[in-house]
């Protein structure tokens, strides 16, 4: 009998044993307060990102604004202008950038371009594609392609590189 | 019928000063093994004489009776002037006690394990939260990445709109020759062709239109020797749909179930 009262104590001690080991664990891992913390911050950026998918699709203009500042961008874009004329086979008579004349929106500079190059029609189609994908910050204001007699033409290009003015 | 009382020795003896167990120790020590019969045939029960007090000797006194005599009952008898109750434990009481002490261990043992394995347990699954959380955070700041570059790019297009970049880039161009390509009449002559503005300019040799195409407005609008210069109407601008593109989770070593932690508010 003696044995039986101590074994029903112990096993009445066990289960308390289990008991307490499941309040610890409840505790340490479901009541962790920096994990809730963190979670709760997560249900907030998961908001933000559900109203950020519902957000339209913006149309863009083929045209992107450089980020770099107006020189560095002019450098960039004379390189991009050199490398596309010579892969498609044209001859660069002329890339010049100049201050421009004309007020652009507030938070942007610019500056003037002018393009020129020679050489076949298929080449000229083959810069344009090109230059179309490379999407590079010039705005076109006048364009003029011209025979020039032998199966060659010639591409004027006149616009503008925008760039994005540091607040 | 009444029970023989047992054969047994008294004897007494001192031990030195000091700390009250040290003086257990060492009467048990003295009562084992300067005993009138061996260890192994006598039943030992050991008394202190008297209270202890700091820097006393202590008077301990044994009883010995032989382990064929039991069961034995408590002796009581006076040592120095003091009663003292002397009681044996017998093999079968030993053997219970042991027993006890053996189940009581066990559930001890037995607790301290669920214990321990609860702990293991949590600290793991606090474990795999942390790095649950940590994957979403970087998730989460990914798309904040991700918004910063959609409000950027939706200023940009303010912009390069307000700037009047519609219809003006490469792209334009480009479309607008490929269009003229593909419809251009096939004895059509072109010597130049000109943007400036909302209109294509096409100068032509005769006096026939460029193209025999009637997708796009035409018109002539002037002559130059033998050629004739057609206004073409544009087509709509070129656009791109920029969206913002979901990033993709951080690739982490498994371990971690896909899902959001559970982690209760």
């Amino acid at each position: 009998m003696k044995l039986k009262a101590r074994a029903l104590a112990g096993l009445g001690g066990a289960a308390a044993s289990a008991a307490l080991a499941m309040a610890l664990l409840l505790i340490l891992v479901a009541r962790a307060p920096h994990q809730s913390a963190r979670a709760a911050d997560l249900r907030t950026s998961d908001d933000a990102a559900a109203r950020l998918l519902q957000r339209p699709a913006v149309a863009a203009s083929g045209v992107v604004l450089c980020q770099s500042g107006l020189q560095t961008g002019a450098a960039e874009v004379r390189q991009a202008l050199q490398r596309t004329s010579s892969d498609a086979g044209l001859v660069l008579r002329a890339v010049e950038f100049a201050p421009l004349s004309s007020d652009l929106p507030r938070g942007m500079s610019g500056a003037q371009m002018r393009l020129v190059v020679n050489g076949g029609d298929k080449a000229l189609a083959q810069f344009l594609r090109s230059a179309s994908q490379a999407r590079l910050p010039i705005v076109l204001d006048a364009v003029e392609i011209k025979r020039l007699g032998g199966g060659s033409v010639q591409a004027e290009f006149s616009g503008r590189l925008l760039c994005r003015r540091a607040a | 019928m009444t029970a023989e009382a047992p054969t047994w020795f008294l004897r007494c003896f001192e031990i030195p000063a000091g700390a009250p167990w040290r003086q257990w120790q060492a009467a048990r020590i003295e009562a084992t093994h300067a005993g009138p019969l061996p260890s192994a045939a006598s039943l030992v029960s050991v008394r202190r004489l008297g209270r202890w007090a700091p820097g006393v000797t202590a008077r301990f006194a044994v009883a010995y009776v032989r382990r064929d005599e039991r069961p034995v009952p408590p002796i009581e008898t006076v040592v120095d002037g003091h009663s003292v109750r002397f009681a044996f434990a017998s093999a079968a009481a030993a053997r219970t006690d042991l027993r006890d002490l053996a189940v009581t261990g066990l559930y001890v043992a037995t607790a301290v394990l669920c214990v321990g394995l609860a702990m293991e347990k949590a600290l793991a699954a606090r474990a795999a939260n942390d790095l649950l959380l940590t994957r979403e955070e970087v998730r989460a700041r990914r798309w904040g990445v991700a918004e910063h570059r959609a409000d950027a790019a939706a200023k940009d297009e303010d912009l390069l709109r307000r700037a009047g970049a519609d219809g003006r880039s490469f792209a334009d161009v480009a479309s607008d020759l490929v269009w003229l390509g593909r419809t251009k009449r096939p004895s059509a002559i072109i010597e130049r062709v000109r943007w400036n503005g909302p209109a294509m300019r096409v100068l032509v040799d005769g006096s026939a239109p460029p193209t025999t195409s009637d997708e796009r407005a035409l018109a002539p609008i002037g002559k130059i020797a033998d050629a004739r210069e057609w206004e073409v109407k544009r087509s709509s601008p070129s656009v791109v749909k920029i969206g913002l593109t979901p990033p993709r989770p951080p690739t982490h070593p498994a371990r971690v179930a896909p899902t959001r932690p559970h982690v209760v508010p």
